[in-house]
C-alpha cells in the first residue's frame, strides 16, 4: 500500500475491504485526550488473523494509549474499537480472556514465584493450560520456585510471555516487552515470539519503538506519529518506494532532482547538506526502486538506507 | 474463581502481617483488661473497648490501608491487575471489604474478650453486648473508609491524615463546638458508648455510617478519576518537597493549635460577691453570703488555710489548688456539694456544725485539694484508701489532738464495718466495692483506724511517708514517666513504705482493732447499733406493678450489737436512685428516700411502680441513730429490676 504524496501524511488502510470480516483487530478514527493533550488523533489500523503485526513509532507516539484502549483499561474518546469481530466494549472481560498481553513494564507481584503466579493468574483464564505453563516455564529455564522479583528484566519478559501464552490466546498484544533488555535478551526474547507465533498460529500485535525488532518478527507494520496511522502495510513497499541520494556541492544546482522523475508522483523527505555533498531523500508513490531502472543524472549516486532511516524519514515528514 | 484468585492473592500475601496485627491486638488487650482487673471498679472492661477505638485501632487501620492499597498503587501492581479480565472496580471492592472484615473481626473480638472479663457489676446481657459492638463497628467502619480514601491519595496520604487529626483535634477541643452533638464524636460519648444500656444512638451511626459512606465513595470516584490516572500520578513515594511541605503545614498547624489554646485558656472563677473572706498562700476563699454569717466565714477559711498550710509543709507539697467555698444555709449539715474545676470547689453549710461534722467537711476539702494535686490519681482504686485515710487523720490528729469522742465513733464505725463485711480489710483490692456497700462514711473510718494504727504502732512519720507515697507526686505527664509510674505496684509501695509484707499489716491492724473493741466508749457506742441486716425483692405483681419490698433482719454478730430492735432509737432508711455511668462510691440523694420504724417480721419498705423491668437502680438501707453523725448502711445492693 503506498501513500497519498498528493496531501498531507494520510493513513494507508485496509489493503483488501474483502478480508474486514475476518479482521482480528480494527481501529477507526480513534481519538483520546489527556486535558488539552491530544494523545491519539485518529488513529486507524487493522490486524488480520494469523499475522505478526508490528506497531512501531516513537516514545510518545501513543502506542501504550492504544494499547490500553485495546486492553479495555481506558477508553477511548471517540473512534471504533472491534476485537474478534465484536465491539470491544460489548464484552471487555470475554475479549480480555482471549487476549494473552505482556506489558512494557513487569509489574508482577516481587514476592510471588511463578509457581504461586500461575496459580493466581489461572483464576482469570478458562482456558489456562497449566501444562504449556510448566512446558514453558522449562523451555524458557524459569525457576519456578524463585520469587519474581529476584528476576531479571529478562527473566520477567520471558515469565510474561510464559503467562500469556498459557492463557491459550487467539491474540497476542505485547507492549514493548523488551525495553530495558540487553542485547542478547532482546534478541533470544524476539526468537522465542516468532517461535510461538509460529507454533500457535495466533494473532501477534507487537508494539515497538525498535526498528530491527519489527523486521525479525512482523509480517505487517503500522506505523503511528503523533496519534496518527502514516503508514498501515508490509515491510518491502515501504523500503522500495522510499530512496536516497547524493551529489558533489560543487555540483549540485539548487533545485534539481537525481533523475527524471518527473513521471512519478513524490515528494522530497529530507535535503541538505552533508559531509560536503548535498543527500536528498524522496518517497515515492510506487516501489520505483524494486520496479524501476532508474537512470541517474550524472554527479548524483543512491545512498544506502538502513530500515531505520527509513523510519526516521517517513516519521520526521509525517 | 476470579474473586477467590484476588482474595487468595491478598490472604497469602499479608497474612503474616494480619496474624501479627491480630496476636499484637489480643495481647495489647488482655493486658489491658488485666489491668483493669487489678482494679476491677476503676473501669469498665468495655472502656478498653472505647480506648482501643480511640488509640491502637486506627493505627491498625493506617497499617491495613498501607499494606492492602497505598503497597499495591507504589509498587506498580496494580497495572499488572488491571489488565486482567475482570470488572474495573472489584480489585479496589475486594480490597475495601477485605480490610473492613479484617477490622471488623478485630473490633468484634475486641468486645467478645471485654465481654468475657465483665463483672457482676458491669451486668453484662445480650442487648448490651450487641449495642456496644454495634457501635463498634460503626466506628470501624468510619476508620477503615477513611484510611481507604486516604490511602488511594499516594503520597498526599499523610498530609491529609494531618490535616483529619487537627480537625478532629479542633472538634474535640475546641470551645465552640460541643462534640456530643457531632458525629462520630456523639457516638464515642466518654460515657455514653460503655454505660448506655437501651438506647440505640441512631442518629450518631446515621452520620458516622454517612460519614464513613463519604469517604468510601470519595475513594471509589478517585479511583475512577481519568480513568485511574490521577491516582496512578498521586501513588509515587514522598519526594523532599513533599516532606518540607509536609514540614511547614505541620507548623503551621501547630501554631494554628497553639493559638486556639490560648484563646481557650481563661481566668479561674473568683467570687465577685463582697461577702468573701479570701486568704492568700495558700489561696482559700470563703463565700459567706451575709454579714452574720462573716465570723463563721472568717473561722472557717483561716482554719481551712491553717491545715492547708501545714500540710504541704509536711508533705513537701510544691503548690495547693485553690479552695473556695459557699455557704448554703439551706442545706442538711452533712450535704455537701464537691467538685475539682478550677481548684477544690465545694459548697455546704457548716453553720450549725458540731467538730464531728466539722471534720467531715474538712476532710472532704483536702480530700478534693489531695486529688487535684494528684490530677486525680490519688482517686484510683489502690491508692484511694490512703487518700480517704489520710485525709481524715490528717483533719482528726494532724495539727492537732485526737478528740476522744470523734475516736470512739469512727472505731465504732470500722469495726461494725469489719464485723459485716471481713472482707473489707483488703484495702487495696476491695476499696471500691467496701466504699459502694458502706458508703464513704463507712471507708473512710475503715481507711482512718488504718492510719491510727499505723500512728499508734510506727509513728507519725509512717503515715506521713505513706500519703507522700501516694498522694503527692502529679501523674507524670509523658509516656516513660507513666510506665515508671506502673512499673511498681500498689501493694510493694506499701510494703516498701511499711517495711513488712501487706498482710502482716492487715492481720496487725485486725488485731490492734480487736483490742480497740474493748473500750468502754467504743462499745457503748456499739451496742446502739441494731443488729439488722437488709434484704431486698423485687417482683413483678399480677397487674403488672413491678414492686420492690425492703425487709430487715436479725443478724448474728461478734461485736455485741443492739439485739433488742424495737428499742432502737433511730429510723430505718430505704434510699434509691438510678444508677449513673460512673456508679462508684454512689452517695444517693436524700430526695429518694424512704424513712420507716426498724423492724422485722414484714416488708418495711415498698415501692410501687418506681422503676421499670431492666433499670439499674442502687439501693440502699441505712440506720440512722441518734448517737452516730452518719448513718450506718446496713445493705447496699445494686439491681436491675427483671
Amino acid at each position: 500500500m503506498m501513500m497519498d504524496l498528493a496531501g498531507e501524511p494520510v493513513v494507508a488502510m485496509d489493503p483488501d475491504p474483502g478480508r474486514k470480516g475476518a479482521t482480528i483487530l480494527s481501529l477507526q478514527d480513534v481519538r483520546k485526550s489527556f486535558g488539552s493533550l491530544q494523545v491519539l488523533d485518529g488513529l486507524s489500523l487493522a490486524v488480520q488473523p494469523g499475522e505478526v503485526f508490528g506497531f512501531l513509532g516513537r516514545n510518545g507516539a501513543g502506542k501504550s494509549t492504544a494499547i490500553r484502549i485495546l486492553m479495555g483499561i481506558m477508553r477511548s474518546d471517540a473512534g471504533q474499537i472491534q476485537v474478534f469481530g465484536r465491539p470491544l466494549h460489548s464484552d471487555v472481560i470475554g475479549i480480555r480472556q482471549r487476549i494473552g498481553y505482556v506489558a512494557q513494564d513487569q509489574n508482577m507481584y516481587p514476592w510471588m514465584t511463578p509457581r504461586v503466579l500461575s496459580k493466581f493468574v489461572s483464576g482469570f483464564y478458562p482456558r489456562w493450560d497449566e501444562r504449556r505453563f510448566q512446558q514453558l516455564l522449562s523451555d524458557f529455564d524459569l525457576p519456578p520456585k524463585r520469587r519474581v522479583g529476584t528476576f531479571s528484566g529478562g527473566m520477567k519478559a520471558k515469565l510474561a510471555l510464559t503467562l500469556a501464552l498459557s492463557t491459550r490466546p487467539e491474540l497476542l498484544i505485547l507492549d514493548e516487552p523488551t525495553a530495558g533488555m540487553d542485547p542478547v535478551a532482546r534478541r533470544e526474547f524476539l526468537d522465542l515470539v516468532r517461535d510461538q507465533a509460529i507454533q500457535d498460529g495466533a494473532t501477534t500485535f507487537f508494539s515497538t519503538h525498535l526498528i530491527d525488532e519489527i523486521e525479525a518478527v512482523a509480517d505487517r507494520i503500522g506505523i503511528v506519529e503523533s496519534g496518527r496511522t502514516i503508514y498501515d502495510g508490509e515491510l518491502d513497499p515501504l523500503r522500495n518506494s522510499i530512496g536516497s541520494w547524493s551529489i558533489a556541492m560543487a555540483d549540485y544546482v539548487p533545485g534539481a532532482l537525481p533523475g527524471d522523475f518527473a513521471r512519478q508522483r513524490l515528494r522530497i523527505l529530507k535535503e541538505g547538506e552533508r559531509q560536503g555533498r548535498w543527500v536528498i531523500t524522496l518517497q515515492f508513490s510506487e516501489e520505483v526502486l524494486a520496479s524501476h531502472e532508474i537512470v541517474l543524472d550524472p554527479g548524483w549516486r543512491h545512498e544506502s538506507m538502513s530500515l531505520e532511516d527509513v523510519f526516521i524519514a517517513v516519521v520526521a515528514n509525517a | 474463581m476470579v474473586v477467590s484468585s484476588l482474595l487468595g492473592k491478598d490472604i497469602r500475601e499479608h497474612r503474616l502481617a494480619a496474624l501479627l496485627l491480630t496476636a499484637g491486638t489480643i495481647a495489647m488487650t488482655l493486658l489491658m483488661l488485666a489491668w483493669n482487673r487489678q482494679a476491677p471498679y476503676s473501669m469498665s472492661p468495655f472502656e478498653i473497648v472505647r480506648f482501643a477505638l480511640l488509640s491502637f485501632l486506627p493505627l491498625i487501620a493506617l497499617i491495613t490501608g498501607n499494606r492492602l492499597i497505598v503497597r499495591e498503587y507504589l509498587s506498580g501492581t496494580r497495572q499488572f491487575v488491571e489488565a486482567l479480565p475482570m470488572g474495573r472496580n472489584l480489585p479496589l471492592l475486594l480490597k475495601y471489604l477485605t480490610g473492613l472484615v479484617y477490622l471488623a473481626a478485630l473490633a468484634i473480638m475486641m468486645v467478645a474478650l471485654a465481654a468475657q472479663q465483665a463483672g457482676v457489676t458491669d451486668d453484662v446481657t445480650r442487648d448490651y453486648v450487641l449495642l456496644i459492638m454495634l457501635k463498634t463497628l460503626v466506628m470501624t467502619t468510619l476508620y477503615w473508609s477513611v484510611v481507604f480514601c486516604f490511602s488511594l491519595c499516594g503520597h498526599l496520604r499523610i498530609a491529609l491524615y494531618l490535616v483529619g487529626a487537627a480537625l478532629v483535634a479542633l472538634v474535640a477541643w475546641y470551645p465552640g463546638i460541643d462534640p456530643d452533638r457531632v458525629p462520630p464524636f456523639a457516638l464515642m460519648d466518654d460515657q455514653l458508648f460503655v454505660f448506655e444500656r437501651d438506647l440505640i444512638p441512631w442518629q450518631a451511626m446515621q452520620g458516622t455510617l454517612l460519614m464513613a459512606g463519604l469517604f468510601t465513595l470519595a475513594g471509589f470516584l478517585l479511583s475512577r478519576i481519568g480513568e485511574g490516572s490521577v491516582v496512578e500520578r498521586l501513588a509515587k513515594p514522598m519526594t523532599r518537597r513533599d516532606y518540607v511541605a509536609l514540614g511547614v503545614l505541620a507548623a503551621s498547624g501547630l501554631t494554628v493549635w497553639s493559638t486556639l489554646l490560648e484563646q481557650k485558656t481563661r481566668p479561674p472563677v473568683e467570687f465577685s460577691s463582697e461577702y468573701v473572706v479570701r486568704l492568700q498562700d495558700p489561696a482559700v476563699s470563703v463565700l459567706y453570703l451575709e454579714d452574720a454569717h462573716q465570723a463563721a466565714g472568717q473561722a472557717m477559711a483561716e482554719r481551712i488555710s491553717e491545715s492547708m498550710t501545714i500540710l504541704q509543709a509536711s508533705l513537701g507539697l510544691a503548690a495547693l489548688p485553690d479552695v473556695k467555698l459557699v455557704l448554703d444555709p439551706e442545706r442538711e449539715p452533712h450535704e455537701i456539694d464537691y467538685a475539682t474545676a478550677d481548684g477544690v470547689f465545694i459548697t455546704a453549710n457548716w453553720l450549725p456544725h458540731d467538730s464531728y461534722d466539722d471534720a467531715i467537711l474538712d476532710s472532704v476539702i483536702l480530700h478534693g485539694v489531695l486529688s487535684a494535686q494528684t490530677s486525680g490519681r490519688a482517686m484510683f482504686e489502690p491508692y484511694h484508701w490512703v487518700l480517704d485515710g489520710f485525709t481524715r487523720w490528717w483533719v482528726e490528729q494532724g495539727t492537732s489532738e485526737l478528740r476522744p469522742e470523734h475516736r470512739h465513733e469512727l472505731l465504732a464505725r470500722a469495726l461494725w464495718v469489719l464485723d459485716v463485711e471481713p472482707a473489707a480489710h483488703q484495702l487495696i483490692d476491695r476499696w471500691q466495692l467496701t466504699a459502694d456497700r458502706f458508703s464513704y462514711s463507712g471507708a473512710e473510718s475503715l481507711a482512718w483506724s488504718a492510719m491510727d494504727f499505723l500512728e499508734e504502732t510506727r509513728g507519725r512519720e509512717t503515715v506521713l511517708a505513706l500519703a507522700s507515697e501516694f498522694l503527692v507526686t502529679p501523674v507524670a505527664d509523658n509516656l516513660v514517666g507513666a510506665f515508671q509510674d506502673r512499673r511498681i505496684i500498689a501493694r510493694q509501695r506499701v510494703e516498701s513504705v511499711l517495711d513488712m509484707s501487706l498482710d502482716a499489716f492487715y492481720r496487725q491492724w485486725q488485731d490492734w482493732l480487736a483490742v480497740q473493741r474493748t473500750d468502754a466508749s467504743v462499745q457503748q457506742l456499739l451496742a446502739t447499733i441494731p443488729a439488722l441486716q437488709g434484704r431486698l425483692v423485687s417482683r413483678s405483681t399480677a397487674e403488672g406493678v413491678q414492686e420492690l419490698e425492703a425487709w430487715y433482719e436479725p443478724r448474728e454478730s461478734a461485736l455485741e450489737l443492739l439485739e433488742d430492735i424495737d428499742s432502737a432509737q433511730g429510723e430505718c432508711i430505704l434510699k434509691h436512685d438510678y444508677i449513673g455511668p460512673f456508679d462508684m462510691e454512689i452517695e444517693v440523694s436524700d430526695d429518694y428516700e424512704d424513712v420507716a420504724r426498724c423492724r422485722t417480721g414484714d416488708a418495711v419498705h415498698v415501692l410501687n411502680s418506681l422503676y421499670s423491668s431492666g433499670d439499674r437502680v442502687y439501693i440502699a438501707l441505712d440506720y440512722d441513730g441518734p448517737v452516730f453523725h452518719q448513718p450506718l448502711r446496713l445493705h447496699a445492693e445494686r439491681m436491675s429490676i427483671p
